[in-house]
């Protein structure tokens, strides 16, 4: 369970200026065991927001209060070395979060699919093995929150069916909390449903009402060019 | 919202002596990473800095100051100033590098330092037994086993204290002064002269005398080396200045990392 309690925060303007405000007063309760999706456009605060629940980052005012293991955004290269091999890095964070990391590495090393480059070093794996590892490792520890800023799952095109059963499992027994411009992904995953917009956070009913006030917010949005994220995400890759 | 109280105690505590360790053998195995010989020569660079000094005292002719063995008595003096040297600028590029920090929200700044410390801490550690076992075998110095052990545990320990202290709060000013690792690294550098590493304080006259005295890593090294010679003259030795300096700089570190957390993480 997260609880946001009247969460304020302003990014400081270069030189003068009162900055820009990115969340405004922000109070919402994310309760346990539900994947909650969290749509919003460019530039909205999405990934401050997973930054300000995660912890990597503190409100300006408000508070911020979490119960349970609360990973790292999945997907992000951020917590890994690059000069350690796969394996000693899955060894590391493991421990950091308490996990046992025997059992980590025996689950990355079956189901990564990364064979012998797992005990290579981080830096010389390929777009699609960094895919690979870094989903794989992100839902092999044992965490009671997932969060996700955009990519909830990814890799190569076959790995990913395996990728989102595996979602799947986790979210059976944990709360997954993603921020997404797109409503399919919500479509796929989300019980609950909020969207970001003017430094507000408007919780719906449903998770068909939230897509169709996100849409009604600007017409035609969904069809926007989307270059900047091939990294991970592909908008014709059709979900089931 | 009953639920959502604070974790006990004991088990941040936990959690925190889990990350500080996991954080160490990163550390260590970052190191290796890239060679192991230069793990090994960073290991010994106080070894090979004695060394030097050594030589260049024998050339000129330098009798120790105290005891019989110039080797002796200069890493009696060496080690406690490195050990406050090495542990504080190091620790203050740990609370600097916050990259980690920032990508895994368990891990704080803080347990960078303390782990970076504590890990330093203990290579210094290793070095002094390794050294002192050089000198007492190798060069049959037989004063280079501690007659009071506990002095020079003591004076190491407090030494480390003081030096985590500082770090922290080098620390603090540096992620505001980029330049600030310069300005200490001049500063410690020329603390080898004022920290009596290569004479007696109480030889000296008495106006230079007052001034060293300022100077808490003095009183490490005249600390120390009570727990390797018995008639160390050790008039000026203040532990308690040494200890004050250390809870001191804790407290204050501490503080100011708490009080300018949010302005901290801006700035970066």
């Amino acid at each position: 369970m997260i609880v946001l309690d009247h969460v304020t925060k302003r990014y400081r303007a270069h030189g003068a200026g009162p900055g820009k405000l990115v969340l405004d007063d922000l109070s919402a309760v994310f309760e346990p065991g539900r994947t909650i999706g969290i749509l919003g456009r460019r530039g909205a605060g999405k990934s401050t927001l997973i930054r300000l629940l995660s912890g990597a980052m503190h409100p300006d005012s408000g508070r911020i209060f979490r119960q349970g293991r609360v990973s790292f955004p999945v997907g992000t290269a951020g917590p890994f070395v690059t000069t350690m091999t796969g394996r000693e890095n899955a060894w590391f964070v493991s421990r950091i979060y308490g996990a046992d990391p025997a059992e980590v590495i025996r689950f990355v090393e079956t189901h990564s699919g990364l064979r012998r480059d797992f005990d290579r070093p981080f830096s010389s794996y390929t777009g699609d093995k960094r895919g690979r590892f870094l989903f794989t490792i992100a839902y092999a520890l044992p965490f009671d929150i997932y969060l996700a800023d955009e990519s909830v799952i990814g890799g190569p095109p076959g790995f990913r069916d395996w990728c989102e059963r595996l979602v799947d499992a986790r979210r059976r027994q944990a709360t997954l909390i993603f921020t997404t411009r797109r409503p399919r992904l919500l479509r796929r995953f989300a019980d609950d449903a909020a969207v970001l917009a003017d430094s507000r956070l408007a919780l719906f009913e449903t998770v068909r009402d939230a897509i169709m006030a996100f849409k009604a917010d600007e017409p035609g949005a969904e069809d926007e060019p989307q270059a900047e994220d091939e990294e991970v995400w592909d908008d014709d890759d059709p979900l089931p | 919202m009953t639920a959502l109280t604070s974790p006990r105690f004991s088990a941040a505590l936990a959690v925190q002596a889990r990350v500080v360790v996991s954080l160490m053998l990163r550390e260590m195995r970052m190191h290796t990473k890239h060679s192991r010989l230069s793990y090994l020569l960073e290991l010994l660079e106080p070894i090979l800095q004695l060394t030097m000094m050594l030589a260049v005292f024998s050339a000129i002719g330098r009798r120790p100051d105290f005891g019989t063995s110039l080797f002796l008595f200069l890493g009696t003096g060496m080690i406690p100033y490195f050990t406050f040297v090495h542990i504080s600028s190091r620790a203050m590029g740990a609370l600097r590098s916050t990259s980690l920090a920032r990508n895994l929200p368990l891990v704080k700044p803080l347990d960078l330092l303390l782990a970076r410390a504590f890990l330093e801490t203990l290579q210094l550690a290793i070095v002094a037994i390794v050294l002192f076992g050089f000198i007492y075998f190798v060069i049959g110095v037989r004063d280079a086993r501690p007659i009071q052990p506990l002095n020079a545990i003591g004076a190491f320990a407090a030494a480390a204290l003081m030096a985590i202290g500082v770090g922290i709060v080098n620390g603090i000013i540096g992620s505001f002064f980029r330049l600030w690792a310069v300005v200490y690294g001049v500063f410690a550098r020329s603390l080898l002269f004022l920290s009596a590493v290569f004479y007696v304080p109480d030889f000296m006259p008495k106006q230079i005398r007052d001034w060293l005295v300022w100077n808490p890593v003095l009183h490490a090294v005249e600390w120390f080396r009570t727990g390797f010679f018995l008639t160390y003259p050790s008039v000026v030795l203040d532990k308690a200045y040494l200890l004050s300096w250390g809870i001191g700089s804790i407290f204050l570190g501490l503080i100011l990392e708490r009080a300018l957390r949010r302005r901290r993480v801006a700035a970066r």
